[in-house]
């Protein structure tokens, strides 16, 4: 017996002795090490990968729509919307802004993301021609996250070091310091980036000699500009689609005038996003969400339920007035492509219809009549109730100075329907999101020409655009001449080009246009707007979790 | 079910969205009611159709449990064996809990110097979870029927597509999530008497849980949502602690004084797998998530491991003198896993001294003082709390895709999404107590009362990080704290008449002050809340004065701000409501808590009613926070501001804003969490012993219990104790029952 207890004394004493230091010893099987992972080949790579990755959160996505065209002259509030002070500038536009908060919060985490890739490319077991590659698109990405921070909150933290132990300051960094990275970083992508790549959404260098183009723009660089833009409409096999409304067929997504896109995939496996520490998804609501978001809800109206074609009505946006009346419908094909005007129906049957008196009478559908007609004109009561189907009228959505008075019965901005998800409620669409399209480039060149003087040659781009947006033989009424060239006559191309598409916050900052048009086109912000609103508030989470509060300050005017 | 929140009906919820339209000038009265309700609601409301959709949620509950245990042995042998069955149906429809679990220890004398003992347990737990649908009933509009004219569950109640009723949970075949747990724990010592002062134990443990959750939720359920994809998903876990622990005690007397000494050391490791799998769009939903392969797109699949271990060495010295005079002394040092290495190791002493002053020559022969026993502690203890492999950072996965022909190519990667927390170390708390315990009027009076201070410091907490730095938060060891405290117990024999009437009261009281002492920087640490001089669970926000009301538009506008908004204190009085008006306003730390219990018996009657109280605490109410500004859902009813009803309680209704971005909403939410209850009321009735022995019996005893049914607070039909939260309330229990001792 004692044998045995000796035995086991022996053993514990050896566990004691041997066993301490590795029993405490940390490792972490299913995780992964910065230092230990992006040294090899698959962890750069990876990390290059995790790079693209949050273009997705503002791309097709609620709030980053909601940020980019809505609070503007041609989007406003819709009933759903979760988020109305962004349409409005109200007081309630604050530090305490949720989904501010969260693309603040992503874009850093983006932007350390991209310096991790950049300081870790060239020390990694990449080929030499790979690292130049691979640093190019990085920087690429990069740059396109610092334009989002500094055009969304101005002159505020910028770093390029990869975070590796706990920082509890920020700076405050100028606009021209971002614009020199953000510049820099483009030129390096620009000269090292192939000019064509085997994976479809890879940075390729007309990307990014469009979006520096764009950049050049927004810095007042009219002559770079123009030269950028040119060299992506000459050099490259891009061209514009000859059907405007080709350009949103969901068979056609891969279409020959994009130039820069955010991939979402059919694979909801592949529309993932990011995971946070704990393995949850950041974001639930992965793919492209566009197509929810601007449509009224006519499933709830007679002969209508809601089907897979006429899509999933969020009512979160609808359009000012003024956009509708941007549009010649009777030249302008963009004006159809753009709106849905009319719903045929899908539940046949006899409803009791309202009428303009508040009786009601009876109309029976059949398949495909008409239940719903949207126009963008005003009806008179008899006119309304002699038809036998609902009609939304320009006085039944907005009041006499264009003002909603309803926010779920209005036309629907139609361009990014996804008839091909598998079920009517699926929110993930498959759809790419375009960030960047050739025709924006013909526009850049228009407004870059037309600011160095040159109206001709401003026209003549501007004129590739509405040329081609016109019904058949109506090209010429389209045309513009290189007099009638004014900056808000490209703007207001732009809107008819561009509608929803995420550019028209930026558009109207970048000309300076932001607080007088919303002012003159949008009545449900007009009275709130101030020109401190061309920034957004800092969250307060941010100014509240820093030691250097007397350095890193909320913007100007919000409270 | 106890209290809960009063939602509003019908008629209560279409007001409120009129008033939110009116507000922003798209309603100016009933004729407008077709532009801002959908047609089905319209008509609903004008027939006086609507539904309290948590009334048709809410049913009743029950409880049985049934046990028996046997022990027994003999010189060499002894045994305890039990056997139990539990069973719990919630208040929700599917929300069941079956737990069976057996015991079996068994002490073997081999010789009189050696003992083998086993003690096992095994517990099987079988629950069905009901997927909360209490938040979806208290927002969706109750403008609709739950029935159709067949009594079966209308999908679709309120004429839109996109809002289910919170039934369809409960139709057959549409929901089970169901989580089978079985753990096996498990220890065998063996305790060698190796002379008569000194003895050696050691022990070696396992504590093995396997647990598989299983879920499917059909298409029009609330988690996949209305017309969405039917969902199957198996998550499943194998957890395990392994125990030894070894120690040598050496024991003698020597005259008055008696002494023991203990060496001893232990490790522990803890490893949990787990593994998961999902998918959409089952074949058949019969098959549940029992094939998860017979789903047909979106599948995806997850394992994860992780280990923690700790390593202790330790050594205790029990000392007395004449039975009267008691020390206590312990040393030991930790090593954990979880903390970073060089600060694995901690060192934890302690002391502990006595004096049972009754045994002294003046006390012994008093009647009138029957107990009185002093004690004195100093000790440090460490908790090292934190989830494994914080110290080393990590990454975490992305997904993208690239197009490469016409084939997705994937593109996953992985991006750094966790700091490394690298000079992790343990946080330590020095505990000084000091208490007596006494006895009077022959121990017809018996209590004893403690007095401590504890000291923490390098508090471990998760602490919120400026997110410019590319992160969100990381764990750290962040400051210091102290408790104060004071806890009394007092037990009187009032009345106590062998055959007639007696009456036993326990009083309970306990006082605790909390209070952050030092920081990392600074003494105020506002992205987390902390601050020195205050609770470390401190609510830091606006203090709320009211409502802006008619005639202070000129005041209120200075703010941005209209009459029917939210007025808080200008606490810097600059004139102008800035985050620097922030401030602490409460805690969710009770000033204090009693209870006391009274004990009647009457012949074969006993009646006991324990009535309890916690003050002072300040709580986040999810109902209070719940109010639907914007009119889009519904919510709880509330006192809300419109130009005829001038209320300081809750603002205007306002479509033209949301919840979330309401300036100031979040001082909607505190209440004052303080409540009074009678926690339990129980009757019972033993047999009489003659009756008893009739049976074969030596005791039975019938009882019933009403526990949660009295509650006295601020908060409304809301019983506080479940601390805010509107989705799982309070139970009220009626529980019969009866014991049999054979």
């Amino acid at each position: 017996m004692k044998k045995i207890f000796n035995k086991l004394f022996l053993l514990s004493l050896l566990s004691l002795s041997v066993g301490c230091a590795d029993f405490l010893e940390e490792n972490n099987q299913s995780g992964l090490t910065a230092d230990g992972y992006f040294v090899t080949l698959e962890g750069i790579e990876a990390l290059v990968n995790s790079c693209y990755t949050p273009m997705r959160f503002w791309y097709g996505k609620e709030n980053g729509i909601a940020m980019t065209e809505t609070g503007t002259d041609i989007f406003t509030r819709g009933n759903g919307m979760e988020n109305p002070p962004v349409a409005l500038y109200n007081s309630d536009l604050s530090g305490a802004n949720g989904p501010l908060n969260f693309y603040w919060t992503r874009l850093y985490s983006a932007l350390n993301t991209t310096n991790a890739a950049v300081k870790r490319i060239p020390d990694s077991p990449l080929s030499a021609a790979l690292k130049l590659e691979r640093e190019a698109e990085v920087r690429f990405l990069r740059a396109f996250y610092l334009w989002h921070i500094v055009e969304t909150w101005g002159g505020v933290h910028l770093s390029l070091d990869e975070v590796t132990v706990v920082q509890t300051t920020a700076n405050r960094t100028p606009v021209e310091e971002f614009y020199a990275q953000i510049f820099e970083d483009l030129t390096f992508a620009v000269n090292n980036l192939p000019p064509s790549s085997i994976d479809y959404g890879r940075a390729i260098k007309p990307a990014a000699e469009a979006f520096l183009a764009r950049m050049h723009l927004t810095r007042g660089n009219n002559a770079e500009a123009s030269t950028l833009a040119k060299q992506v409409i000459n050099n490259y096999s891009y061209a514009l689609e000859e059907n405007y409304a080709d350009l949103w067929d969901i068979n056609n997504i891969r279409n020959s005038e994009v130039v820069w896109l955010v991939n979402f995939s059919a694979d909801q496996v592949l529309n993932r996003e990011l995971e946070s520490p704990d393995g949850d998804i950041l974001l639930r609501d992965g793919g492209n969400n566009s197509h929810l978001f601007f449509l009224m809800t006519y499933d709830q109206l007679p002969g209508m339920l809601r089907d897979i074609n006429n899509g999933r009505p969020f009512a979160r946006f609808m359009p000012t007035a003024y956009l509708l009346d941007l549009f010649d419908e009777s030249v302008d094909s963009r004006f159809d492509a753009t709106f849905q005007t009319v719903w045929y129906a899908n539940r046949p049957g006899t409803f009791s219809l309202p009428l303009t008196d508040g009786s009601t009478k009876d109309v029976t559908f059949s398949e495909g009549d008409t239940a719903i007609l949207a126009t963008k004109y005003p009806m008179t009561n008899a006119e309304r109730d002699a038809l036998p189907y609902t009609t939304i009228d320009r006085n039944r959505t907005y009041g006499p100075d264009d003002e909603p008075r309803v926010r779920d019965r209005y036309m629907s901005l139609r361009k990014f329907l996804d008839p091909s998800r598998p079920t009517i409620s699926q929110q993930q669409g498959q759809r790419d999101a375009f960030v960047i399209r050739l025709a924006e480039m013909y526009l850049i060149v228009a407004e870059a020409e037309m600011n160095l003087g040159n109206m001709g040659e401003a026209a003549s781009h501007f004129n590739e655009v509405s040329r081609r947006a016109a019904l058949p033989g109506q090209e010429a009424a389209m045309e513009v001449a290189p007099e009638d060239i004014t900056l808000d006559l490209i703007l207001d191309e732009r809107a008819r080009e561009f509608a929803g598409e995420q550019l028209r916050w930026f558009d109207l900052k970048r000309t300076g246009k932001l607080v007088e048009r919303v002012q003159a086109h949008n009545p449900d912000a007009a009275p709130n707007i101030r020109p401190f609103h061309m920034v957004r508030p800092i969250p307060q989470s941010q100014l509240d979790a820093i030691n250097n509060k007397d350095e890193f300050f909320q913007n100007e005017g919000y409270l | 079910m106890g209290g809960y929140a009063d939602i509003m009906t019908g008629p209560e919820w279409v007001d409120l969205r009129r008033e939110s339209r009116r507000t922003v000038g798209e309603w100016n009265g009933p004729d407008d009611d077709a532009n801002i309700f959908n047609p089905t609601q319209l008509e609903n409301f004008r027939n006086g159709v609507y539904t309290d959709w948590a009334r048709e949620l809410l049913g009743m509950g029950s409880q049985q449990n049934h046990q028996i245990g046997i022990s027994g042995g003999d010189k060499k042998l002894s045994y305890y064996f039990s056997m139990e069955y539990f069973n719990e149906k919630g208040l929700l429809v599917n929300d069941e809990l079956d737990r069976y679990s057996g015991r079996m220890t068994v002490d073997y004398k081999v010789t009189d110097r050696l003992k083998l003992s086993t003690n096992l347990m095994y517990t099987i737990r079988d629950h069905d979870r009901r997927r909360d649908p209490l938040n979806q009933a208290n927002k969706m509009s109750p403008l609709g029927p739950a029935f159709d004219a067949e009594g079966n569950v209308l999908i679709f109640p309120v004429g839109d597509a996109s809002t289910l009723n919170p039934l369809t949970d409960q139709v057959p075949g549409n929901y089970q999530d169901n989580e089978m747990n079985r753990r096996f724990f498990g220890n065998v010592s063996l305790d060698w008497m190796i002379s008569d002062k000194i003895s050696f134990t050691s022990r070696l443990g396992v504590d093995n849980t396997t647990s598989r959750r299983g879920l499917f939720s059909a298409t029009n359920t609330i988690e996949v949502g209305p017309n969405g994809l039917s969902i199957a998903r198996l998550n499943n876990r194998f957890a395990s602690r392994n125990t030894w622990e070894n120690f040598a005690t050496y024991t003698n007397t020597f005259g008055d004084h008696n002494l023991q000494v203990l060496l001893g050391q232990s490790i522990w490791a803890t490893t949990n797998e787990t593994s998961f799998s999902e998918g959409r769009d089952l074949l058949s939903p019969t098959m549940l998530y029992q094939n998860i392969g017979a789903t047909q797109t979106a599948v995806r699949v997850g394992s994860n491991y992780d280990r923690t271990s700790l390593a202790s060495f330790f050594g205790r010295v029990n000392y007395k003198y004449k039975d009267r005079y008691l020390f206590t002394g312990v040393l030991r040092t930790d090593g954990s896993s979880v903390l970073a290495p060089g600060n694995k190791w901690g060192f934890f002493p302690s002391a502990a001294l006595s004096w049972i002053a009754k045994e002294e020559g003046f006390l012994s022969s008093n009647d009138a003082i029957s107990e009185m026993k002093f004690r004195l502690s100093y000790g440090v203890s460490g908790n090292s709390a934190v989830s494994a492999y914080q110290t080393l950072g990590g990454l975490s996965k992305s997904t993208y895709a690239f197009d490469r022909g016409a084939a997705e190519l994937p593109a996953f990667g992985f991006y750094p999404s966790l700091i490394a927390a690298s000079n992790l170390g343990w946080e330590t708390t020095a505990s000084t107590n000091f208490g007596v315990d006494f006895g009077f009027a022959n121990n017809r009076i018996t209590g004893s009362l403690d007095l401590y201070q504890q000291d923490t410091k390098d508090l471990l907490m998760q602490r919120a990080l400026p997110t410019t730095s590319g992160f969100t938060s990381s764990w750290d060891n962040v400051g210091r704290t102290r408790n104060r405290g004071v806890e009394l117990l007092l037990s009187t024999i009032n009345v106590d008449r062998s055959q007639g009437l007696s009456w036993f009261t326990d009083f309970t009281f306990g006082a605790n002050k909390e209070e952050i002492v030092e920081l990392v920087e600074g003494d105020r640490d506002l992205a987390n809340g902390w601050f020195v001089g205050y609770p470390i669970s401190s609510y830091y926000d606006y203090e709320k004065l009211g409502i802006w009301q008619l005639g202070e538009e000129s005041l209120a506008a200075e703010n941005q701000q209209l009459p029917g908004e939210i007025r808080v204190r200008d606490q810097d009085g600059n004139g102008v409501i800035t985050p620097e008006d922030r401030t602490i306003i409460g805690s969710n730390v009770p000033r204090f808590s009693a209870g006391v219990n009274n004990r009647f018996s009457y012949k074969d009657f006993e009646l006991n009613v324990f009535v309890f109280a916690r003050v002072g605490q300040m709580i986040v109410s999810e109902a209070a926070g719940s109010y639907k500004i914007d009119g889009l859902e519904n919510g709880p009813m509330v006192d809300y501001w419109t130009p005829e009803n001038p209320t300081n309680s809750y603002p205007r209704p306002n479509a033209g804003t949301s919840r979330a971005s309401t300036r100031y909403y979040s001082t909607l939410r505190y209440e004052d969490g303080s409540f009074l209850k009678i926690r339990d009321v129980t009757l019972a009735y033993n047999l009489p012993a003659q009756i008893a022995q009739r049976l074969s019996v030596s005791r039975l005893r019938v009882y019933t219990t009403a526990k949660n049914y009295f509650v006295w607070s601020n908060m409304g039909p809301y019983d506080p104790e479940r601390g805010g939260n509107l989705s799982f309330p309070m139970t009220r229990q009626m529980v019969f029952g009866l014991n049999i001792d054979l």
